[in-house]
C-alpha cells in the first residue's frame, strides 16, 4: 500500500510538471456521467460527486452531460473510469486524481493547495490516495460481492443502458471487471465485516487528521482542499444511496465529526441539498420506526 | 467423274455432322455416392433424357457434369458414354455413366485472401456434405495485414436439387467475430453476432443475383489511442444492431477483373432497427460499363454512390457505418478516408458520398510476345471525380493518372498507380505520386 501511494504520488507529480504550460480553463468544460437515477453505481457516484465538489471548490465552471456510454468514452482510469471531464475537442480526463492533477496544472500557483507547506501537501496527497483506494474498493465490494446489494441494486443498473441480450453480457462483464479489481488489491476474499473494518480504520485516520487541531475546519486547515472534496464525495454517496444493505452508511454514521465536516461542505457548496436534507429524512424515518 | 464427286461430298457430310446421328438416352447412372442421398443428384439427368441426337447428348453430358460438380459433393466427376445393352436396349440407345469421387469427411486449407484494400492470411476447416445434400460446415480464421483477427463458423445449405435449380437457391447461417480497424480515425469496431443469408437468381428477362440477410450483432467501438477527438470518442461502447440487408447484382461482363465489354450493377441496402439500439438505413450502389474500342483498348466508366440516413429511432448514426471516401478503391490520389469530412485533423465518415471513374485500359506493349504472362497485366489511364456529403459540383475532388494492374486469382486485382490530384480541399490527405491498391471492386 505504501509503495502504491508513492508510485501514485510520483505519477501525479510527473503529470503536473508536464502540464505546466497548459492553457486556461475552457469556458465549455463538460463533465460526462451516466444517468444517476437508473445507471450510476455507488463507486461511480462517489467519484462523480468528488469531482464536482472539487471543481466547485476551485470555482471552475463546467456543464454536466448525461451519457450512457461515459465509461466507454473514458480514456482510462484505475477503478471506475468515471466521471469523464472534457476540456476541449481532444483533451479528456477520467477519475478524481487525474482530473485534480489537470486542474492543478491549469491553475498553477493559484491551485487549491498552493498555500500549504510542502509537507502538508505531501501528507494530503498520501491521504487522498489512501481514501480513494479504501473507500472505492469498499464501495465496489459492497456493490458486487454483497449478494443482496448485487441482485437488487447493482445488476439492474449495470444492464440499464443496453437492450437484451447485450444487457446480460454487460452485467457479467462488469461483475468480472469488479472482481478483477478487487483481486488486484487483494480485497476479493474479504467478507463484509472486514470491509467495514478497513473503512473504520480509514475513517479513524481521517478523524485523527481533523482533530489534530481543534481550529481545523478542513483537512488542510482553515481552507478546503482536494481531500475534503474526495471525502465529501464518498461519504455523501454512501450515506444517501439507498442500498438493501446499508452497512457502510451505518459505520460512517458512528463518526459524527466526519459527518459534521461533510455537512459544512454541503452547506457551503450545495446549499445543503445533498447530505443534510437526506440525513434528516433518514432520522425522520428512524423516529417513525421507533414510534411504531 | 461427276458421280465420283457426288459420292465424296456425301461421305464428308456423314463424317462430321453429329447432329444428324440420332440418339436416345436409355439410362443414366451416377456412381460414387456414399454419404449423398440419391434425390440430391436425381435432377442431374433431366436434360439428358431430352437429347435426340448425339451432339445434344454430348453437350448435355458436359452440362450435367458441371452441375454435379456445382452440387459441391464431388472432388471430381468423370463421364462415360456407352451404347445401351441388354434386353430392353433400344436402337440408337445409349447409357451415360457419371463417376464421382466424393469429398473427404474433413478438408482444410490455408492461403491468402484479398479483401478491400487489405490482404490477409486465412485458414479454413470444412466438413463438406455433412447431411448428404451438399450441406457444409466451415470454420474460418483470418489474420489480416491491418492486424485484425476474424473468426467465422458457417453452416451452408444449397437447394440446387429442387425444382428451383435454375434459380440456384442457397441458405447459410453463420456466427462471426469480425474486427474492422480504422487507423486513420483511431478507432476500431468489433462485431460479434450471427447472420442468416438467403440468396437466389432470378431469370425474368435478365439474370439477377439476390441476397437477403438478417444480421444480429453486438458492435463495440473502441479507440486505438488516447488522443482521439471527442466526436469519435462519443461513439464508444457496445451497441446491439439488428438489421436486414438486401443486395442485388447484375453482371453480364465477359470477365471479372479485366472485362472488355459488359455492364456490372450492384446495389446493397440495409435497414437497421429491428430491435437493438442502433437505427439507420443505408444504400450503396455501384455501376460499371465497359466498351471495347480498337487494338485491344477498352473504355471503362465506373460510378459508386452511398447514402446513410437516420430513421425515427436514430439517436446517433454509428460511425462504423459512415462512408470513408478516398483511397485506391474509390478516389485515387487520396489516402483512405482522406477525401472526407475532418474533425480536429481526424477524418470522420461522411453520411453520403459519390465517386466516378473513367478509364482507358490497354494491353501491355509487346503483349503478343509474352502472351500468357501479358494476359494478367493491363495498363490504364484514369480520371476520378468524387465528393462527400454533397451531390453538387462544388468542392469536388478529382485526380488523374496512369497505372499498371495485375489480375489476382480471377477475382481481384492489384493496382500500382501514379496519381496526380487535381482538385482537393484543405483538410484532404492527398497522395501525389505512387499509390498501391488491392481489392475486387474499384471505381
Amino acid at each position: 500500500m505504501e509503495l502504491e501511494q508513492n508510485l501514485t504520488a510520483a505519477l501525479m507529480q510527473s503529470s503536473a510538471e508536464e502540464g505546466k504550460s497548459e492553457e486556461a480553463w475552457p469556458a465549455d468544460a463538460h463533465l460526462h456521467q451516466p444517468a444517476e437515477a437508473n445507471q450510476l453505481l455507488l463507486p461511480e457516484r462517489s467519484s462523480c460527486l468528488a469531482v464536482k465538489t472539487f471543481l466547485r471548490m476551485c470555482n471552475l465552471p463546467f456543464t454536466e452531460h448525461i451519457s450512457d456510454n461515459a465509461e466507454f468514452m473514458s480514456p482510462g482510469g484505475r477503478l471506475t473510469h468515471l466521471p469523464l471531464l472534457r476540456l476541449g475537442p481532444v483533451k479528456t480526463f477520467a477519475e478524481f486524481e487525474p482530473i485534480v492533477a489537470q486542474v492543478e496544472a491549469v491553475q498553477g500557483g493559484n491551485c487549491l493547495d498552493s498555500w500549504m507547506s510542502e509537507d502538508q501537501r505531501d501528507n494530503i496527497r498520501c491521504l487522498v490516495s489512501y481514501v480513494e483506494n479504501v473507500f472505492t474498493l469498499a464501495e465496489i465490494h459492497m456493490s458486487f460481492v454483497d449478494e443482496v446489494n448485487y441482485q437488487l441494486y447493482t445488476a439492474t443498473r449495470c444492464a440499464a443502458a443496453h437492450p437484451w441480450p447485450l444487457s446480460t453480457i454487460r452485467r457479467f462483464a462488469k461483475q468480472k471487471d469488479a472482481q478483477k479489481i478487487l483481486k488486484v488489491y487483494r480485497w476479493q476474499d474479504l467478507d463484509n465485516d472486514q470491509v467495514i473494518q478497513e473503512v473504520s480504520i480509514c475513517a479513524d485516520a481521517l478523524i485523527a487528521e481533523l482533530e489534530e487541531d481543534q481550529a481545523k475546519s478542513y483537512f488542510g486547515g482553515s481552507r478546503p482542499c482536494k481531500l475534503d472534496a474526495l471525502v465529501f464525495g464518498h461519504v455523501v454517496a454512501i450515506m444517501t444511496t439507498k442500498l438493501p444493505n446499508m452497512e457502510l452508511a451505518a459505520v460512517l454514521a458512528t463518526y459524527p465529526r466526519l459527518l459534521a465536516h461533510c455537512r459544512r461542505i454541503d452547506q457551503s457548496l450545495f446549499d445543503g441539498k445533498l447530505l443534510t436534507s437526506a440525513v434528516e429524512e433518514q432520522e425522520d424515518e428512524m423516529e417513525l420506526e421507533k414510534i411504531e | 467423274m461427276p458421280k465420283s464427286g457426288r459420292d465424296g461430298g456425301a461421305s464428308k457430310d456423314s463424317k462430321y455432322d453429329l447432329s444428324k446421328i440420332s440418339a436416345r438416352v436409355d439410362r443414366v447412372n451416377v456412381s460414387g455416392l456414399l454419404r449423398t442421398h440419391n434425390d440430391y443428384v436425381m435432377r442431374a439427368a433431366d436434360g439428358l433424357f431430352k437429347a435426340s441426337n448425339f451432339q445434344d447428348l454430348m453437350l448435355e453430358a458436359m452440362s450435367t457434369k458441371s452441375y454435379l460438380h456445382e452440387l459441391g459433393i464431388f472432388k471430381d466427376v468423370s463421364v462415360h458414354i456407352d451404347v445401351s445393352r441388354g434386353a430392353d436396349a433400344s436402337p440408337q440407345g445409349y447409357e451415360v455413366t457419371f463417376k464421382g469421387n466424393e469429398m473427404s469427411r474433413m478438408m482444410g486449407s490455408a492461403g491468402t485472401e484479398i479483401g478491400q484494400n487489405e490482404g490477409s492470411l486465412r485458414t479454413e476447416l470444412t466438413i463438406p456434405n455433412i447431411l448428404g445434400r451438399g450441406e457444409n460446415i466451415s470454420l474460418q480464421g483470418s489474420y489480416s495485414s491491418t492486424r485484425a483477427n476474424d473468426l467465422q463458423l458457417k453452416f451452408w445449405k444449397p437447394f440446387f436439387h429442387t425444382r428451383f435449380k435454375e434459380n440456384r437457391p442457397e441458405m447459410s447461417f453463420s456466427i462471426f467475430r469480425q474486427t474492422d480497424r480504422f487507423d486513420i480515425s483511431s478507432f476500431q469496431t468489433t462485431n460479434i453476432g450471427y447472420l442468416v443469408d438467403f440468396s437466389a437468381h432470378t431469370m425474368v428477362g435478365v439474370d439477377l443475383t439476390h441476397s437477403l440477410q438478417y444480421e444480429n450483432a453486438i458492435r463495440d467501438v473502441g479507440l486505438l489511442n488516447k488522443s482521439v477527438p471527442f466526436a469519435i470518442r462519443d461513439h464508444c461502447g457496445p451497441k446491439l444492431a439488428s438489421l436486414l440487408r438486401y443486395s442485388v447484382v447484375y453482371d453480364n461482363r465477359d470477365g471479372n477483373v479485366f472485362p472488355t465489354r459488359g455492364i456490372y450493377l450492384k446495389s446493397v441496402n440495409e435497414y437497421c432497427g429491428l430491435g437493438g439500439n442502433v437505427a439507420y438505413t443505408s444504400s450503396t450502389a455501384h455501376g460499371e460499363l465497359n466498351v471495347p474500342l480498337f487494338a485491344g483498348l477498352v473504355a471503362q466508366f465506373c460510378a459508386r454512390v452511398g447514402v446513410v440516413k437516420e430513421t425515427k429511432n436514430t439517436t446517433q448514426l454509428p460511425i462504423s457505418s459512415l462512408f470513408y471516401c478516398g483511397g485506391p478503391l474509390t478516389l485515387r490520389g487520396f489516402k483512405f478516408g482522406g477525401a472526407g469530412p475532418v474533425v480536429e485533423s481526424t477524418p470522420i465518415g461522411a453520411q453520403s458520398f459519390w465517386c466516378t471513374g473513367a478509364h482507358l485500359w490497354a494491353p501491355l506493349p509487346f503483349a503478343g510476345v509474352f502472351k500468357n504472362l501479358a494476359s494478367h497485366f493491363r495498363m490504364h489511364f484514369f480520371y476520378n471525380i468524387g465528393n462527400n456529403n454533397s451531390f453538387s459540383t462544388e468542392n469536388m475532388r478529382s485526380a488523374f493518372g496512369m497505372g499498371l494492374a495485375v489480375k489476382l486469382a480471377e477475382r481481384a486485382r492489384i493496382e500500382l498507380n501514379y496519381c496526380v490530384p487535381v482538385r482537393h480541399q484543405d483538410t484532404d490527405r492527398i497522395l501525389n505520386g505512387f499509390q498501391f491498391g488491392i481489392g475486387y471492386e474499384f471505381v
